[in-house]
């Protein structure tokens, strides 16, 4: 134990509910005498305004160094306990209520004893604390839109806003995109060139926006804050621009992927006859046409819409496209509105007009649209210029034969060919259906890495609506990137080079690929890549990568300190490291939800369960933990990829080599816990320490 | 790793390095010269060349249970001295660099336990003696520790590169050559001072239990250290002191591992079969227990050679908790003795453990072998110091007088090198050394297999050459039989030493018949023909001095008593022009008042202390 | 004295360049086998059993064994290491075991 320190501990009464359970008075009593102590006390509230003014005078006058919080979990009162005076890294936050008092209510007692070894070990901890500061790395305040379509116009001018620099690069030699050759938009109906002039007009009167066209992007290194993109520009075959004239290198603080969608090619489903039959054009051929020539939609008298060609099929895009409903029913409002007496029927599976657009599908009944429930088996020439469509139509129950002009087949949205090309060049992740993967829910402009963002339809298919609305999310995202230098919290890992011995494996495990070799050969963090999760300082086999606020020295001398027998020589103790995503919130809820679970296990919190280390492990059975248990996130909600998989292969390592020194195996477990599942958290914790019991202690306790 | 063999020498790249002090071996007293030297003067380029990696290399590779030499209260610098004098039989010993060794011995040993090196502790919390200048430790990281401290100073660490010769301008040592093991470049290194730290050299001799199977390298010390530090400078024309004087310990038999944790540490006590007490009962009137080492080396030798072995420390008398504390001891040296005695299901409580003489080996950090060196450590060729178990002249140095060796040939070189310039390098002298290291290879990329490959046998029988194995094992029996090995208690005169020395040369003419299939193999090349090298000289020696002064250690069948006429040093010194082994003899200064053969015993504490 | 690789246990350290066996073994001994993937010693006689590659191996995947003319077969000696200790478990031929725990670092 080292006794370095002037600390201040201060233990919690939480307005008595703390103290019900808790003997407090007896733990000052003890703590007093631990070696680096200056000062214990207890407060009835130590989160209240007069509490946090009382510690923050006792650190100036007594000159304290560290300081101990010994009350709720440290997801709480956050605000209230980060302003006492001394660095924030340099404050221990002890859970005695949600993992103590409020779980073991019925032995206070035990939970007293519990509380003491708690204390005993976080004060290790913060003996060996260190003062930190974030970091602030120096970005450019450029961004990189990639695609000028609708999605990376909006994101461009949004950014170009505020005073950051916009690279606006598209392959085609004009702006627009898709939507810049379509006849209408839902559902106002009205012409995309309309709002496209206005949206062009305020890119080139932008000062910000440099606007490359005819060009693309072939690579990209670097990281958030200073990517540096090389660009090239298409040899137009009119300027004899040579190679190295053609390509240019940008650097950018952050980059927004809009790279957009293609049509799906209904070739394939030869029973539409697309390309064998006259008249039968894919929905975005028609938008194409219509533009082209008013006359398009009075060159005939009857059309046919069959909706989800090619769509929600496993043989051909197993999802939804979401737009193609509202553009058949656009477009036969088109036809409608140039002849009323025009002859519409779509023929589909399910409508889906979700919220307003619902309108515009009452307004195509209300029109004199067909609709007719059943996708068509196939199509047949049954003239020059006439296609019968035969379909049996599940709401009226039997089959009918269809005679129509045209048939227009509304196809899906599929991934563009720039999307698969820049997963090559600058490793983006693409999803099971080559979109750019996202965190659908809780972060969908996200890409993988950090820095990168997506708009529009590369990520996804969906309206013109949402595609500025997802552009407007990415230029925020974007934006944070876009202030001239990235601040960075001092969480990031620390390689101990004189320990190194270049195996590489932090480099490999780490989620992010944000570890890079240095002149040296020895591991390099990329702070501004990294997240913290700690995966490495879990994969390091000599140890030698700590993380800003857990080292791999404070770990080691939480297990010297720790007291093996706090419940007296029969009872087994287990040591937890739980990740602080899911497992150790969900142990939080115990007292709030009733569940309780028995005081032989002391948690200890990790970013991730993959940063817990083997040699960690190894060591706090040798000195004599009876049991190990790792909590983590099922393994495919790992909120850093692969964490809980990696945890698992660390322990079950250590586990054999428990087994051939004739050491129960069982003394190192883990467990998938989500966040809401607290019972089976309490349920594993009872079973554990039965079977510890059944186990007896750690044959290593004395040595 | 799959390596390219190169087949002319033009495929093989040069990497050139131009440094201020260069360190020849990287273990214990290498890694403190670099790091007293970057503490001398953080400016100072510092290259260490290392043989296997920095992390574990050396003597030290599963670490040290005890500190040998640490100066306790009531003893002294002098008192230290005056016991390794009496240790040897009274010297001869240099007995200057021994003092000024005891003078800074200590602050060495601290800074170990400053790094993270447990020491053992009593109740007082200074450091629990196991014996009158031991004091035990738990070891095991103890080479990771002195490895990390070396690496914080950021020298250049060349791990996996083997030191071939050295580079002369003149008389003046300028650096050294060697080839990568990973990486098979050819490395030449100017420096302005060389250190050569690369331990002692075993698998002279025969070990007692090199067999046919899996135990060839079962001997105390660590057989990859094969002298080639000693090589180097014997090739270059330095001068050697007390060649003869090989280290012959007793040692736990057939697992050939120390044997002090046991005698010194639990005070087992050495008995023959009859259960007799071997030291008391023979050597009683040369000190009994606190004989001077030598005699304590023959001792159970001459009781096997008369017919009253086996021989044994009677370990019968310790508690449990004793035999646990004597296995963790073990546990922090020499691990798998534990193995050893688990896998003959022994009890050290209920039989004693065996003991035997080892095999000979060349150590300077037990024995005086080694360089002539001057106060400052440097040998007799400018530029040129050896530290450590390389260091000749003082005996009983140890893990703490080695690292005591380094800071101060750190001290000799900083003073050297200020001033200094690099020396010119002679680009013939380059080339030559170049083909020298690398001719085996060739000579094994491009030979033709002659032979078929009898079953279960080496692919190597297929070529018409000597592979270094068949070299080495040559040597070591030949050693063993006729320049006095275990296999001969220690024991040779005159005419096996001549029949040594000739067959020696006879393989040194043969020199140019061994080839290497990979660099691994090229390694075996040198080490064979390094230990050839420092073989030659030992039995020079042991030649010369005509007398048993240290039996065991030296015995000479044909003049088994001491002469008085040999109280000095016997050295050598190769003349370049010639080539031969010149002998000569230096004459012996008694520094330190007294008995030579008295220890002191320790002065009382309400003395002074130096 | 002979360190033995299991090869079910040995990934040949994910097909590095030099598995940490190789990097640390004070005899050039260790190495990959580029064929299988696994690493084994070069020469189980020359082998001075420091038990470095035993230490170091992160899947537990070497074992010592003692040459059969200094001991007999089945004991075991299986380090376990901590990041500033050890333990040692030892079984000896006739199945007895026993355990070793020290220091082996003094943190500051």
């Amino acid at each position: 134990m080292s006794d370095e320190g002037k600390i201040g501990v201060y233990l919690c009464a939480c307005e008595g509910e703390i103290e019900k359970v808790i003997a407090l008075d007896s733990l000052v009593r003890e703590a007093s005498a631990w070696p680096g102590v200056t000062t214990v006390r207890k407060d009835s509230s130590l989160c209240s305004e007069r509490g946090i003014r009382t510690i923050r005078e006792e650190v100036k006058k007594l000159g304290l160094d560290r300081v101990l919080i010994a009350a709720c979990s440290a997801s709480l009162k956050m605000k209230e306990f980060s302003d006492l005076g001394i660095n924030k890294y340099l404050v221990e936050r002890v859970n005695i209520r949600e993992q103590c008092s409020r779980v073991h209510s019925d032995n206070p007692e035990n939970a007293t004893k519990k509380a003491g070894a708690m204390l005993g070990i976080f004060l290790e901890k913060a003996r060996r604390s260190k003062a930190l500061e974030p970091v602030t790395v120096p970005a450019v305040k450029t961004a990189l839109v990639v695609g000028g379509g609708v999605a990376g116009i909006n994101a461009a001018l949004d950014i170009a806003g505020t005073d950051a620099e916009v690279f606006l690069v598209e392959k085609k030699p004009v702006l627009g995109g898709n939507v810049a050759e379509f006849h209408r938009y839902f559902p106002r109906m009205c012409p995309p060139s309309c709002g496209l002039e206005l949206l062009l007009s305020r890119i080139e009167s932008a000062p910000r926006i440099h606007v490359l066209t005819s060009s693309e992007i072939s690579a990209l290194s670097g990281s958030p804050g200073n990517f540096s993109v090389t660009i090239k520009a298409a040899s137009t075959g009119v300027t004899n621009l040579n190679e190295q004239d053609r390509v240019s290198t940008v650097k950018a603080g952050a980059v927004i992927l809009a790279t957009g969608w293609e049509p799906y090619d209904p070739t394939p489903l030869t029973e539409y006859g697309y390309g064998r039959l006259d008249h039968v054009i894919t929905n975005v051929e028609f938008e194409k046409r219509a533009r082209e020539r008013k006359e398009f939609l009075r060159e005939v008298r009857s059309t046919a819409f069959i909706q989800c060609v090619g769509s929600r099929d496993e043989r051909h895009l197993p999802y939804c496209s979401d737009v193609c409903c509202m553009v058949s029913i656009k477009q036969a409002l088109s036809l409608k509105e140039a002849d009323s007496e025009h002859d519409v029927r779509i023929f589909y599976n399910d409508i889906r007009t979700p919220g307003e657009y619902e309108e515009l599908y009452r307004q195509a009944r209300k029109s004199g649209i067909t609709f007719i429930k059943g996708i068509p088996s196939e199509l047949r020439q049954e003239a020059p210029g006439k296609i019968a469509v035969s379909v049996f139509d599940t709401v009226a129950g039997r089959r009918t034969e269809n005679t129509v002009d045209r048939v227009v087949l509304a196809t899906g949205m599929r991934s563009s060919q720039g999307n698969s090309g820049l997963n090559a060049k600058i490793g983006i992740v693409l999803n099971k259906n080559n979109f750019i993967e996202s965190h659908l829910q809780c972060h969908p402009q996200d890409t993988q890495r950090a820095g990168i963002f997506s708009a529009g339809c590369c990520r996804a298919p969906m309206d013109v609506s949402r595609s500025i609305e997802s552009a407007g999310s990415a230029a925020i995202k974007a934006l944070q990137f876009l202030k001239g230098e990235i601040t960075v919290s001092p969480d990031y890992p620390v390689v101990n080079i004189l320990k190194c011995d270049h195996c590489k494996r932090c480099m490999e495990e780490c989620p992010f690929k944000a570890y890079s070799l240095d002149e040296k050969q020895f591991p390099k963090v990329d702070i501004t890549k990294c997240r913290a999760c700690g995966i490495c300082m879990g994969s390091c086999p000599l140890g030698a990568i700590s993380l800003g606020e857990l080292s791999i020295e404070q770990l080691s001398g939480m297990l010297d300190v720790l007291d093996k027998s706090y419940l007296g020589d029969d009872e087994p103790v287990i040591l937890g490291f739980l990740c602080k995503n899911d497992a150790y919130r969900a142990a939080d809820d115990a007292g709030l939800k009733g569940v309780s679970y028995p005081p032989n296990l002391i948690s200890i919190m990790v970013p991730c369960s993959g940063a817990v280390n083997g040699m960690i492990i190894s060591e706090a059975i040798s000195k004599g933990v009876d049991g190990i248990l790792i909590a983590g996130c099922p393994d495919d909600q790992c909120h850093y990829v692969q964490g809980s998989a990696l945890a698992k292969t660390r322990l079950a390592d250590v586990s054999n080599k428990l087994k051939e020194m004739y050491i129960e195996p069982e003394r190192v477990r883990f467990v998938n816990i989500s966040r809401d599942e607290t019972e089976k958290f309490a349920e594993t914790v009872k079973e554990y320490v039965a079977e510890l019991k059944k186990l007896g202690r750690n044959p290593l306790r004395i040595q | 790793m799959t390596q390219k063999i190169p087949k002319s020498l033009n495929e093989i790249l040069t990497e050139v390095i131009e440094t201020d002090l260069l360190i020849i071996g990287g273990g214990n007293s290498g890694c403190f010269v670099a790091i007293e030297a970057k503490e001398k003067n953080p400016n100072l380029d510092v290259t260490i060349m290392e043989k296997a990696h920095i992390d574990r290399s050396g003597a030290l590779a599963a670490g040290m249970d005890a500190i040998n030499t640490y100066i306790g209260e009531g003893e002294t610098p002098e008192t230290i001295v005056a016991w390794s004098r009496a240790q040897v039989g009274g010297g001869p010993l240099r007995e200057d660099l021994a003092l000024s060794n005891a003078k800074i011995l200590n602050q060495c040993v601290e800074s170990l336990e400053k790094w993270g090196v447990p020491f053992n502790k009593d109740e007082k919390g200074r450091y629990k003696k196991r014996g009158r200048f031991d004091v035990s430790i738990r070891g095991e990281q103890l080479k990771p520790i002195i490895a990390e401290k070396t690496k914080s100073y950021q020298p250049r660490i060349l791990n996996r590169v083997a030191a071939t010769n050295l580079l002369k301008d003149g008389d003046r040592v300028i650096g050294a050559t060697g080839f990568g093991i990973r990486d098979g470049k050819f490395y030449v290194v100017k420096a302005k001072a060389t250190v050569v730290s690369t331990g002692g050299a075993a698998g002279l001799y025969r070990s007692a239990t090199n067999d046919g199977t899996t135990s060839h390298h079962q001997m105390w010390m660590n057989p990859f250290n094969v002298g080639s530090g000693y090589a180097m400078g014997i090739r270059a024309g330095a001068e050697f002191t007390l060649m003869e004087q090989r280290w012959c310990a007793t040692r736990v038999k057939d697992f050939c591992g120390p044997v002090d944790t046991i005698s010194v540490g639990y005070k087992a006590k050495m008995i023959n079969a009859k259960g007799e007490l071997i030291l008391q009962t023979r050597y009683g009137h040369l000190g009994g227990d606190t004989a001077p080492r030598y005699i304590r080396a023959n001792a159970p030798m001459g009781e096997w050679s008369e017919g009253r072995g086996p021989t044994f420390v009677d370990t019968r008398h310790l508690s449990p908790d004793q035999v646990k504390d004597l296995k963790i001891d073990y546990l922090n040296e020499r691990p798998t003795y534990v193995l050893f005695l688990a896998a003959r299901g022994q009890d050290p409580a209920k039989e004693p453990l065996e003991i035997y003489g080892s095999d000979p080996y060349i150590v300077g950090g037990h024995t005086a072998s080694g360089y002539w060196v001057d106060v400052d450590r440097m040998a007799t060729l400018p530029g040129l110091f050896a530290a450590g178990e390389c260091a000749g002249g003082m005996p009983n140095k140890f893990v703490g007088g080695c690292a005591a060796e380094g800071v101060l040939a750190a001290r000799g070189t900083v003073k050297y090198i200020s001033g200094m310039g690099h020396g010119n390098l002679d680009q013939n002298q380059v080339a030559a050394e170049k083909e020298r290291i690398f001719s085996p290879l060739l000579r094994g990329a491009t030979m033709e297999a002659k032979y078929t490959v009898p079953a279960g046998q080496d692919p190597r029988s297929q070529y018409d050459g000597v592979t270094p194995e068949e070299m080495e094992e040559r040597l070591q029996r030949l050693m063993d039989e006729y320049a006095g090995g275990v296999g001969q208690f220690f024991k040779c005169n005159e005419e096996q030493l001549d029949y040594a020395l000739k067959h020696i040369s006879l393989m040194k003419n043969q020199i140019n018949k061994l080839f290497a299939t990979g660099l691994h193999d090229l390694v075996l090349v040198h080490d064979v023909i390094d230990r050839l090298d420092v073989a030659e000289v030992v039995a020079m020696h042991l030649k010369e001095r005509k007398e048993s002064r240290w039996p065991g250690w030296q015995t000479r069948t044909d003049y088994p008593e001491v002469n008085p006429k040999l109280d000095c040093f016997i050295n050598s010194r190769k003349n370049l022009k010639t080539g031969e082994l010149e002998m000569l003899k230096r004459p012996y200064e008694q520094v330190l008042p007294g008995d030579r053969t008295k220890a002191p015993s320790p002065i009382p504490l309400s003395a002074e202390k130096a | 004295m002979p360190p033995y690789v299991v090869k079910d246990k040995c990934d040949g350290c994910k097909g590095k360049e030099e598995p940490l066996c190789e990097q640390i073994c004070i005899g050039d001994l260790m190495t990959l086998n580029p064929d299988t993937g696994k690493a084994y010693c070069r020469s189980l006689r020359d082998c001075w059993d420091c038990m470095s590659c035993t230490k170091i191996c992160p899947k537990g995947a070497i074992e010592q064994r003692i040459p059969y003319q200094l001991g007999y077969h089945g004991a075991k000696l299986i380090p376990m290491m901590g990041t500033d200790s050890i333990t040692w478990t030892c079984v000896d031929i006739n199945g007895k075991v026993e355990r070793f725990s020290f220091r082996t670092r003094n943190k500051k």
